[in-house]
């Protein structure tokens, strides 16, 4: 039981088509890119044209999980917390340019650096700003800049991450 | 031939304990993916063992 097992059951419900398609998001998609960083839980982004479609999906997610905790799935003994599609522009766009990453004989996708910085600035907390800094040497700039001018919603971003350049 | 010591300012230990460490740290960055989640694994399955701060 563990990261793997989750993402074997993830991968199985895509391939069942109960999720249509998926991205890792935060601290263990990092980790994709970095030193590992302990985190608790995986974060997911499933594609969703709408809500109704979400609660769908996250009823018959449920079937497949060893129980729930708040808003968190339990799957292969991990928290998994779903995200859908609608929530926000960026989450498609996130799951678009996402990277293909292989774990053992596993293929999943993770989120580009550039997106798991702008994930963080949205976020950050004292460790998601460990994070950008570990993942901005990894970034390109003209793409980073490119996301923030696109997606800023609160116009919060460009100065947040000011701060840590 | 008799190693000499090195002077008592000398930094060269420090020096070599950091390159290693950076060392180890870049390999840390750079093991598979599968590696990686292996490591958080444990990480999380030590979590209740981690010491905690009382308050």
């Amino acid at each position: 039981m563990g990261l793997i097992d989750s993402i074997r059951v993830l991968n199985n419900l895509k391939r069942r088509r109960v999720i249509r398609d998926y991205v890792l998001i935060g601290g263990v998609a990092s980790t994709a890119y970095m030193e590992p960083v302990f985190t608790e839980d995986l974060d997911v982004i499933v594609m969703v044209d709408t809500d109704e479609e979400y609660i769908q999906l996250f009823q018959a997610v449920s079937g497949y999980s060893d129980g729930m905790e708040g808003m968190h799935h339990i799957i292969g003994g991990v928290p998994v917390q779903i995200f859908p599609t609608t929530v926000k522009p960026l989450y498609v766009d996130t799951l678009h340019d996402a990277r293909r990453v292989r774990v053992g004989n596993l293929r999943v996708k993770v989120a580009s650096p550039e997106h798991l910085v702008i994930l963080a600035l949205e976020a950050f907390r004292e460790r998601d700003k460990l994070r950008i800094v570990a993942l901005l040497p990894l970034t390109e700039t003209n793409v980073l800049d490119d996301l923030i001018r696109r997606f800023d919603e609160t116009k919060t971003l460009a100065s947040r991450l000011d701060t840590l350049r | 031939m008799k190693p000499k010591r090195l002077p008592a300012d000398s930094t060269l230990y420090a020096e070599a304990i950091f390159r290693e460490k950076d060392k180890y740290h870049r390999r840390r960055a750079t093991m598979s993916f599968a590696r990686k989640l292996e490591v958080l694994d444990r990480l999380i399955n030590m979590r209740r063992h981690l010491p905690k701060l009382s308050r």
